[in-house]
């Protein structure tokens, strides 16, 4: 039985945790939330974890449950970054105000944001945290045809996106 | 400079074409401050999941869930210890049973001991006979104290020590 | 809970221990030192055996009778064909030597040393290591409840 340590193998994956979380409800307290109850949750759940393969894709894959049941909750208000509540934490602010600071970058998390969960969580999983299709397959628990598949239509998407500027300007 | 190589390797990002580390390669060429303007349009995309993957929490967040751990941990140490405490009872009785059998054997001991004023202490469960027969054990005896006898009367005694045995 | 187990565990083993202690004699104790290593072999005449023994006597030897009474067991190591180990009587006069406490040096000659072990007013082990530097080695272990009659009527048969 291997031994968990709370401080050495949970809590490094924290901001991996949160940026899909945030990925995903697109809201900072939340994904703060959801960061937070899936530590805790592993943690208590690791006596029943001998035969997890990767402690990191088994958290992905809490972390995503919960953020989509979250998500579904506050689908509304998470459309868009306006809806961040005003008593949000500090970093909140963080990554709102470095968002500001470059338009360009701006435009990119709206057009992400516009993806489907699945195809965004996919392209988050790839070009953010840089998974292999396999571990993606794992941490979504799908074939990693499938995976290929949402991401290719994600990436399609973008490019789409990315060629209209180029024809039209922005 | 020839970019044909990130042409080639943009045309197969949107194909889904490329390695997890050609993407790396991919991000680190648009990382630089100049990049040709042909190719500048995608800068964002990359910058973007660059910045992206430098997010993360404060410090403090490491402050809240260590104590709301530390908080389900001592929860469950006190269930823990009752489950210690229903078995308590019968690590006391083992422990009873122990003390008890270990002091009944002292006793025992001592008791023989004393009963038949008798100093030999070795476990007859100590001895398995090499002779399958008493009459051949007698012969195999016999010899023994012959050459036990023999080694007796070359050996020089010391006095010291013979004095010590008969003065006992 | 662990301690309470680990405290029981280490009650039950020192008393196992303390158990296994007073079985050995020494050429038990020496056999199971070099015994597989040097190939040495072990005859034996155990307590059971010994009460078996005696009423085979008869009348005829009271002295070899009066001696064997006294004896509970009899043990011989001796060396094999196969034996190639040197020094063995150097090794069982150091065991002796280690276990001084227990062992009392009786008499010593050239190719004899004799050891008592005495509990109270009887002799409990009689241990003679015998042998040249080459040859004819051989410990031998008497135990009993021996008196000083023993040696005396040991000198009679």
């Amino acid at each position: 039985m291997k031994d968990w340590d709370f401080r050495y193998d949970l809590l490094p994956l924290k901001d991996k945790l949160f940026r899909l979380a945030y990925r995903i409800t697109l809201h900072t307290a939340e994904a703060e939330d959801i960061t937070q109850d899936t530590l805790i949750r592993v943690w208590n759940k690791r006596h029943e974890l001998e035969d997890v393969r990767s402690l990191e894709a088994y958290c992905l894959t809490v972390c995503r449950n919960l953020a989509n049941d979250r998500r579904e909750l506050h689908e509304a208000q998470n459309l868009s970054l306006d809806g961040t509540p005003c008593d949000a934490p500090d970093n909140a602010d963080e990554i709102d105000s470095r968002m500001e600071r470059d338009e360009r970058l701006q435009w990119v998390h709206r057009l992400m944001a516009k993806l489907p969960e699945k195809q965004r969580a996919i392209l988050h999983l790839r070009d953010i945290e840089g998974h292999s299709y396999h571990e993606i397959a794992d941490i979504l628990g799908v074939s990693e045809e499938q995976v290929k598949v949402n991401l290719f239509r994600a990436r399609r998407w973008i490019k789409e996106q990315y060629e209209k500027i180029e024809n039209y300007g922005l | 400079m020839d970019y044909k190589y990130i042409e080639q390797l943009l045309e197969r990002y949107w194909d889904c074409e490329t390695s997890v580390e050609e993407e790396r390669i991919l991000r680190d060429f648009f990382a630089q401050a100049e990049v040709p303007a042909h190719l500048a349009v995608h800068k964002s995309l990359f910058d973007y999941q660059r910045a992206e993957a430098t997010v993360g929490l404060s410090d403090d967040f490491d402050a809240r869930v260590l104590a709301q751990v530390e908080q389900t941990e001592t929860a469950v140490r006190a269930r823990r210890l009752t489950l210690s405490r229903r078995l308590r009872p019968l690590f006391r009785a083992a422990a009873a049973v122990a003390i008890v059998s270990l002091l009944g054997m002292a006793a025992q001991h001592s008791f023989k001991r004393s009963a038949t004023s008798e100093g030999w202490d070795y476990s007859v469960a100590g001895y398995s006979d090499s002779y399958s027969t008493p009459q051949a054990a007698l012969d195999s005896c016999i010899k023994v104290l012959e050459f036990v006898q023999d080694g007796l009367k070359t050996a020089v005694v010391d006095s010291a020590h013979s004095s010590k045995i008969s003065g006992k | 809970m662990r301690k309470t187990v680990v405290l029981t565990l280490l009650l039950w083993i020192t008393a196992m221990a303390a158990q296994a202690q007073r079985e050995q004699d020494f050429a038990s104790r020496f056999m199971g030192l070099y015994g597989e290593e040097a190939a040495l072999s072990c005859h034996t005449v155990s307590p059971s055996m010994m009460g078996r023994i005696v009423p085979l006597t008869g009348d005829s030897l009271p002295a070899l009778r009066q001696v064997l009474s006294q004896i509970k067991s009899i043990r011989v190591v001796m060396p094999t064909a196969e034996t190639e180990m040197p020094n063995l009587k150097d090794k069982a006069c150091q065991l002796a030597l280690d276990n001084r406490r227990r062992y009392k040096p009786y008499a010593e000659t050239e190719e004899r040393s004799i050891y008592l072990r005495k509990r109270g007013k009887y002799v409990v082990e009689f241990v003679m290591i015998a042998g040249k530097p080459t040859s004819g080695f051989a410990v031998v272990s008497i135990t009993g409840n021996m008196t000083e009659d023993f040696f005396s009527e040991l000198m009679k048969i």
